[in-house]
């Protein structure tokens, strides 16, 4: 059986009032792009800061590549490459101080990777850390978390305050990363930013992971809004009581309402009916997401 | 609403300066009375003994008025010591409202919310005068408060006057700080300038009263004009030109800053030389000392560590070139030398230097200890701890490296101090034991590393109150030490104090059991922060 990257189970962390994680049971196999999505506050970073050790879990566990997260943590870090959601300050200290504090610390590190990287990101590592802005320290920290070619990236937001130029770059980065062997484990709380590099997502709502599934599968749970126009006076009665259909509304010859799941009973119930018009309007992905943020019982949808 | 936030970012300095003003007050007041007694020639003779020692420091300190009296004790003490920190604060607080508001984005905000930005400078200064007001009336109160208890009778509106001055004085530091900070390219340079620049004129005020046909360039100085006002001090007036005069030129200089504000772009100063241009670099530093995270730490401080080692360096040095002439002067008068005695005994030279420049090395060390601690939590608080721990390192060897990095840093000042006076002490006409000499000097190691440990474990477990928490126990420990011999403690209460743990090294037998307690201290606090590391969580958030 082969090692999970990362493996969660009942992982918890309570800060009291309902704020934490809790019960997360996840697992990441090893070569996935996982994409860990949720609203800001969702309990994103705390399952980050759990899984490279720096908080101790009030309850479960967690392990990377095999190891315990928190008795092996320093083992861990030798093959993690991180990005925190937020760069710290380094004051008057240059990138290539900092750069090189990280790289000499990890070890592995060579000036030829460093250099591959810094040209791609278009990062100066002569400027004080002060004088960059808020894109560069992202950069930064994309070094810092890539230049060691770790096997498993933990990286919290890591797009946050990337150009869309340097975005796509950081992804080619995550994908040659893949490529090579390596496990990616990303948070945000834009899907549709780190969509096109992940195989799974998971999406975590008020500390709770509510939905875990392949891409596809979320397109597959959509909700279409199906818009039809009749040649003469609108027949919601036609759809009100057909499984998966909800929210109909009429207004003159049209009518509009949500289905869900197949279209074959809507498409029966149009037969004999003189129809000017249909249209299904396919709901973003974005869209999809958003369902899962809604309030919603607590309990992990399937 | 924009002067009430004004007033609000200003309240921890509120607080800390009105409290510690109201506390210096009332302990100098204890102090006055322990040391200088209830008779009229028990005080006379410690009047005299002051204003010889205050002689000595002319070319940094007024000389008082009236110092065997409370009144006048109280304001020699407050112009020779509190109203420099004071000052120093009102300078950071300037170059803060002229810059680091910038680097936090508050200014943005408010200028993005409509506040235009001459009502924003007007706004911060007047809430920052308010609270220097405040701050400089609270020491009255303590005096006030202190005064029935010490059987003295000062003058309140003398006093209150006195502070009106000073808060002048210090506004128009602050105004001085503001200004300068409006043209550097960065705020590190506008902070250093500003500050450096109330530094300097406080050399000035120095100058121009020790030498008489440079006392013109005095006019320069707030220091000065504060000077002016002796009101506090029984027969002492109120220079009310000073006073308008050093408000109308601090309202003069914040006038100055807005037109440069306007002009300016905000986080960039007038001048934007020194700025980097030139090719990108592309390759990772492959300096040795940042290999390790101490020695990247005393590397990243390395310009701060230097100055602390040359001060220290410096004002060893200084203090014991000055040593000779305080102490022939003393003890030249019996009623002083019986005092002196008591303060300090022991042979005449050696005795008088353990209480002039180790006393202050102390002090120094307390304070590199604080300065560190506050440089660790900061790091913490950040999120520099939290990336540290993402690479393979341990929060055992996070400890032992600070641990490391304080020692050395510490061990560096003080072989400073030691060069300073070691180099000076021949020259000196002291005949100084050179073993006592480095005995003494090698003790502050100790003695540093004890805050070190304390503070070591504190910013371990609490990172966010380990500052204020260190700080307030060197005040007390500081407090405890000076007050202990005043008031005849038991040793085991006087023995809680590191400063009266220390000693006075440099005369008699060296005894090494407070060295010994001193080190323990520092290992228990070095356990204590490697178990209450292991144990906390580590997040910024």
């Amino acid at each position: 059986m082969m090692t999970a990257a990362i493996r969660t189970e009942k992982l918890t962390k309570d800060y009291g009032g309902g704020r934490g994680l809790f019960d997360l049971d996840l697992e990441v196999a090893p070569g996935e792009v996982f994409g860990y999505l949720g609203p800001n506050g969702a309990g994103k970073s705390t399952t980050i800061r759990l899984l490279m050790g720096l908080i101790h879990p009030t309850g479960g566990s967690a392990s990377i590549l095999g190891l315990d997260a928190i008795g092996q943590s320093v083992e861990v870090k030798r093959l993690v490459g991180y990005i925190p959601g937020e760069l710290p300050q380094f004051g008057g200290l240059r990138g290539r101080d900092i750069a090189g504090h990280f790289g000499a610390l990890r070890g592995g590190v060579d000036q030829t990777r460093v250099k591959e990287i810094t040209e791609r990101l278009d990062l100066d590592l002569g400027l004080k850390f002060r004088q960059y802005s808020t894109g560069n320290k992202k950069k930064l920290g994309i070094l810092i978390a890539f230049m060691h070619r770790p096997k498993l990236l933990i990286l919290d937001e890591p797009t946050s305050g990337l150009d869309p130029l340097n975005q796509q770059e950081f992804f080619k980065l995550v994908l040659e990363a893949t490529a090579a062997g390596a496990t990616v484990f990303l948070s945000s709380h834009v899907l549709s930013e780190v969509e096109h590099v992940c195989q799974r997502v998971g999406i975590i709502r008020r500390g709770r992971l509510v939905k875990v599934a392949r891409l596809e599968e979320l397109h597959e749970i959509r909700v279409r809004r199906v818009e039809i126009e009749f040649a003469g006076e609108a027949q919601p009665e036609l759809f009100a009581h057909l499984p998966g259909v909800e929210n109909v509304e009429s207004n003159g010859h049209r009518v509009t309402f949500t289905a869900r799941g197949s279209f074959e009973p809507i498409a029966n119930a149009l037969a004999g009916h003189h129809v000017v018009n249909l249209a299904s309007h396919e709901p973003s992905l974005e869209e999809v997401f958003l369902t899962f943020y809604e309030d919603a019982p607590e309990k992990a949808r399937t | 609403m924009i002067g009430w936030m004004a007033w609000r970012l200003h309240r921890r300095g509120l607080i800390g300066f009105s409290v510690g003003g109201f506390l210096i007050s009332f302990f100098y007041g204890a102090a006055f009375l322990q040391a200088a007694g209830t008779t009229a020639q028990s005080q006379a003779a410690f009047g005299r003994s002051v204003t010889l020692v205050a002689k000595q420091f002319a070319f940094l300190i007024p000389l008082p008025v009236h110092p065997e009296t409370l009144g006048g004790y109280e304001q020699y003490k407050w112009l020779a010591g509190a109203i420099i920190i004071m000052m120093l604060w009102a300078g950071l607080a300037g170059v803060g409202v002229g810059r680091a508001d910038e680097d936090r984005g508050l200014t943005q905000e408010w200028i993005a919310s409509g506040v235009s930005r001459p009502r924003l400078l007007l706004a911060r200064s007047a809430a920052f005068g308010l609270v220097l007001l405040v701050a400089c009336l609270a020491s009255v109160v303590g005096i006030a408060a202190i005064a029935p208890l010490v059987h003295q009778d000062p003058d309140v509106a003398g006093e209150i006057l006195k502070a009106l001055s000073m808060t002048a004085g210090l506004f128009a530091g602050y105004a001085i700080a503001l200004l300068i900070a409006q043209f550097p390219a960065e705020r590190q340079t506008a902070t250093a300038l500003g500050v450096g620049a109330l530094v300097l004129l406080l050399v000035v005020n120095g100058i121009a009263d020790t030498i008489e046909a440079a006392s013109w360039i005095g006019v320069i100085s707030p220091f000065h004009w504060m000077e002016r006002t002796t009101s506090a001090a029984p027969g002492g007036t109120f220079d009310l030109g000073a006073t308008v005069g050093l408000a109308v030129a601090a309202l003069a200089l914040i006038g100055a800053a807005i037109p440069i504000f306007l002009r300016r772009d905000i986080g960039s100063g007038l001048f934007n030389w020194g700025r980097r241009t030139g090719a990108a670099v592309r390759v990772a530093s492959g300096n040795v000392l940042l290999r390790l995270p101490f020695t990247e730490g005393l590397w990243e401080q390395r310009v701060g560590l230097t100055v602390w080692v040359v001060s220290t360096l410096l004002l060893g040095s200084l203090m014991i070139s000055v040593t000779k002439s305080v102490a022939d002067a003393l003890f030249a008068d019996p009623a002083l030398a019986v005092v002196f005695r008591g303060a300090a005994p022991g042979p005449t030279y050696a005795a008088l230097l353990g209480f002039i420049w180790f006393g202050i090395a102390l002090l120094l060390l307390a304070g590199y200890a604080v300065v560190q601690v506050s440089r660790w939590s900061a790091q913490d608080q950040d999120g520099r701890v939290e990336l540290l721990l993402s690479a393979p390192i341990s929060r055992t060897r996070v400890v032992i490296e600070r641990a490391l990095e304080f020692a050395v840093a510490s061990l560096l000042i003080v072989v400073g101090g030691y060069i300073g006076v070691a180099a000076t002490a021949p020259r000196s006409g002291l005949n100084l034991d050179a073993g006592h000499l480095f005995t003494a000097s090698a003790l502050l190691w100790p003695f540093a590393l004890a805050f070190g440990g304390l503070g070591v474990a504190l910013v371990s477990r609490w990172p966010r109150i380990a500052v204020p928490f260190l700080a307030a126990f060197a005040v007390v420990e500081y407090i405890l030490g000076d007050l202990a011999p005043l008031f005849k403690l038991p040793d085991w209460v006087a023995n809680l104090s590191v400063f009266h743990l220390y000693g006075n090294p440099v005369v008699g037998s060296v005894s090494w059991t407070p060295a010994l307690s001193m080190t323990l201290v520092f290992l228990a606090g070095f356990a204590a922060a490697l178990v209450l590391m292991r144990q906390r969580d580590v997040s910024s958030a």
